[in-house]
């Protein structure tokens, strides 16, 4: 991982870059730790789950089959389903980290997750991205997220819920913000509006979270086939 | 803690794991064909816009209208300040503030 130095100043530079985002997870977390106690799981459940799974969307959604009793295979499928886009963003984000080992590498994968895969492929397109900025801002994400879990199922609902200080808006304010980092040319715009239709599409007409995989497959490929001819 | 339930926990996690891992680490230095190459260089967009768009539309699946006006005027000013100053602490302050303002009048 090159000097220590200069390795410690990008993870802690990874780190501060998240800090919007940490907040808002840490939000989100809190929220979470109260669901899931309601939801019947303990404390010490709630925080596993936080711990090894590290995925929100899939976490929320398990909350309505835990309290239901659903049977164990079809958590563990939802969860799958939910987090199958993972596959796509490791696909590229492996590309922007060309030369960095194995073990390094499985530790990173771990931490991936849609708000740091954004912010990490934000700044490889301005400039060459290292394993410790990226774990740096994976670490500060994993960090807030299990914190506010802890919190949250410990505490209850005393902080209220995070829409109160615009805390939902700002994520999507952040997606905005990166996307326009690749928004290049004709092909860019192009893959936008594709991607756009088929999510909207895709909300109102696929089951849970599949429009990410569908508008990620679509808009992707249509830029390819746009480069091409 | 009840093992059944710490189960169904580890078997999430290790799903997880492997939509995260798998990709990433068998893809790891090997050089890709042109046609994967250029096809991979426009996900992260896609991606982003499939995270960004219907977040400023929908809340749980359905349209948001009380919200939508204030999400569209603090998008439009995000996606602005972004663009053209390349801050994206700034755009995004900025837009969340244009969001909870045009919130506060409309509602």
């Amino acid at each position: 991982m090159g000097g220590g130095g200069q390795s410690r100043r990008e993870w802690l530079h990874g780190a501060r870059d998240t800090a919007p985002l940490a907040l808002s997870a840490f939000a989100y977390a809190i929220g979470f730790g109260v669901l899931a106690r309601a939801a019947g799981l303990t404390v010490a459940e709630t925080s596993l789950m936080s711990a090894l799974v590290f995925a929100g969307a899939s976490q929320f959604a398990a909350l309505p089959l835990f309290s239901a009793a659903a049977v164990p295979l079809t958590i563990i499928a939802t969860t799958a389903a939910i987090n199958l886009r993972h596959l796509l963003m490791g696909a590229s984000l492996t590309r922007v980290l060309r030369g960095v080992s194995r073990p390094l590498l499985a530790a990173v994968a771990f931490g991936l997750s849609d708000e740091t895969y954004a912010l990490v492929m934000g700044r490889a397109q301005r400039q060459p991205l290292s394993a410790a900025y990226v774990l740096g801002s994976f670490l500060a994400l994993y960090v807030a997220w299990n914190a506010g879990t802890g919190l949250g199922a410990s505490l209850g609902a005393l902080l209220g819920p995070p829409e109160r200080y615009g805390l939902d808006f700002a994520v999507t304010a952040v997606f905005i913000a990166l996307l326009t980092f690749f928004l290049e040319g004709r092909p860019g715009w192009t893959v936008l509006g594709a991607a756009a239709a088929i999510s909207i599409g895709g909300v109102l007409l696929l089951p849970g979270n599949s429009h990410l995989i569908a508008a990620g497959l679509g808009g992707s490929l249509v830029g390819a086939a746009l480069e091409r001819g | 803690m009840r093992v059944e339930v710490a189960l169904v926990i580890l078997g999430m996690a290790a799903v997880t794991y492997l939509t995260r891992a798998a990709v990433t680490l068998t893809l790891r230095d090997r050089p890709l064909p042109g046609t994967a190459e250029r096809w991979f260089r426009h996900v992260p967009l896609a991606i982003l816009a499939a995270l960004a768009i219907p977040g400023l539309l929908f809340t749980a699946g359905a349209v948001d209208l009380p919200r939508l006006a204030p999400r569209l005027a603090g998008g439009l000013l995000t996606f602005w300040l972004a663009r053209r100053t390349g801050n994206l602490f700034a755009a995004v302050a900025a837009g969340v503030l244009a969001y909870l303002g045009a919130l506060r009048l409309l509602t």
